[in-house]
């Protein structure tokens, strides 16, 4: 089929006169690129009504919904925990001295463990047992935040992952070293873990404010990335800045426009 | 090339290998790995458009708000048989798809009778939602029309209406070529038309 004719077959649709037996002829030229159905005035029009049918946001409860599912199946899938923490420490590869303080940590935990058990545990001390490893958690964090060298940063951010249920202490220090650490890794895998965390304002503020905080292209395309993901509309103004501000690399400039885009 | 440019340029790469880190394909691959909260960021990412995909298809808030559920259920439940071969996007959507049909056949289980009787009382109750509304008599009647597709057409033109969702996507999600899914459209906004225009003369 050529162009030609697939012009007659569409001058006949749009006015109300192609043959049923023809209608094949049409698809097939719709098939093969040569007509679209932007040039069907009649179609087009329904289209467009249709865009006109609001579709609600969905409901807070389907949010809550989720995360009660999700956190079911991860409490699930942690009911054995002492192998978990075995494979954990495995995993981390930490150094000789941030294994000794884990081991160290673990044994008081499991101390406790012992005494709450020999004792009679309530399902109250069992829920301190569970506090008291997160506790452990979130002060190796912030320990080995402290370090000099980038890998032992690195893994820090890396147990911050681990904790369920962060506080504030813990986002302060992620959110800190997302705008301080000399080391553009460390700031990348800061924000993929804040990330996880943005369902709390606190953090989406943070994120917000780190911004204008990024001299790093990596950290500013990527934080850029991380607010069209959340639609933090208030994200847009930093965004220009950075912007207005000029001195960016042409792709990183692109990259960024392209993201206020998405967001506006 | 200069020192400068070519610092840029490796920046460049890694800012890329980076963002990649956040795609949909690793996330879900870390899922799929144990690290379950990974989900959340795919959840935040989809939510919406499932939602939307699955109320263009049953105008209806809290059902849909239940499939999108279903879905990241099965995609934990299926974890598993990800492979990563394509998008994540298109792989989700086949689950849509699926979680979509279950929920349409489940329904008519209950009985033909009932589920036309429960369909009517909806839409009873929809109409007279939508009469407060909706000011545009047109729009009445457009989604009217709509009920009366079938559950293929309507999916199909929920799926082109998504915002982000390309020919070329849909049709990896239904198998079939973009040229396809073109005519497939075609064919849904020509009935869903005519069915309109029979409406409109029935009111009028």
């Amino acid at each position: 089929m050529n162009k030609e004719r697939a012009l007659e077959l569409l001058a006949a649709f749009n006015e109300g006169k192609l043959a049923e037996e023809q209608m094949s002829e049409l698809e097939n030229a719709i098939e093969m690129g040569l007509l679209s159905i932007d040039e069907m005035p009649e179609l087009m029009k329904i289209d467009q009504q249709m865009d006109a049918i609001e579709v609600p946001e969905p409901g807070a409860n389907m949010d809550q919904q989720f995360y009660q599912m999700l956190g079911k199946h991860k409490a699930k899938a942690g009911t054995n925990w002492l192998e978990a923490l075995d494979n954990w420490l495995a995993n981390l590869g930490l150094s000789p001295s941030a294994v000794r303080l884990a081991y160290g940590m673990v044994l008081l935990v499991v101390g406790f463990g012992v005494g709450v058990l020999f004792n009679g545990g309530s399902a109250g001390e069992i829920d301190k047992l569970s506090a008291e490893m997160k506790d452990m958690k979130a002060m190796m964090m912030l320990t080995m935040l402290e370090k000099e060298s980038a890998t032992e940063r690195l893994k820090a951010v890396s147990i911050s992952n681990e904790i369920t249920d962060v506080d504030d202490q813990v986002i302060n220090a992620l959110l800190q070293t997302l705008n301080y650490d000399d080391n553009v890794n460390v700031r990348i895998a800061t924000l993929e873990a804040l990330f996880r965390y943005a369902d709390k304002p606190a953090v989406r503020e943070g994120l917000v404010k780190a911004i204008a905080h990024q001299d790093s292209p990596l950290v500013m395309v990527a934080l850029a990335e991380v607010m069209v993901v959340l639609q933090e509309k208030g994200s847009v103004d930093e965004l220009q800045k950075i912007i207005d501000h000029g001195h960016l690399d042409e792709g990183v400039e692109e990259k960024l426009t392209e993201s206020i885009q998405k967001l506006i | 090339m200069g020192l400068r440019s070519k610092r840029r340029s490796n920046q460049l790469a890694n800012s890329k290998k980076h963002l990649d880190s956040l795609s949909d394909n690793s996330l879900m691959f870390q899922v799929k790995e144990g690290d379950l909260d990974k989900l959340g960021l795919l959840f935040e990412r989809y939510k919406k458009m499932l939602f939307a995909f699955f109320y263009r298809i049953n105008r209806d808030k809290d059902l849909s708000e239940d499939l999108v559920q279903n879905v990241f259920m099965r995609v934990l439940k299926y974890k598993h048989a990800f492979k990563g071969s394509g998008e994540f996007k298109t792989w989700l959507f086949h689950i849509a798809r699926n979680v979509s049909h279950d929920h349409f056949r489940q329904n008519k289980k209950l009985g033909h009778k009932d589920d036309i009787m429960d369909w009517d009382e909806r839409l009873t109750a929809q109409k007279e939602e939508e009469e407060v509304k909706l000011r545009d008599e047109q729009l009445q009647l457009l989604n009217t029309a709509i009920e009366k597709l079938s559950e293929e057409k309507r999916e199909l033109i929920s799926m082109s209406k998504l915002k982000g969702m390309k020919y070329k996507e849909i049709g990896e999600i239904l198998d079939c070529s973009e040229g396809a899914v073109k005519v497939k459209v075609f064919r849904a906004l020509k009935d869903l038309k005519s069915i309109y225009d029979e409406t409109k003369l029935s009111y009028e």
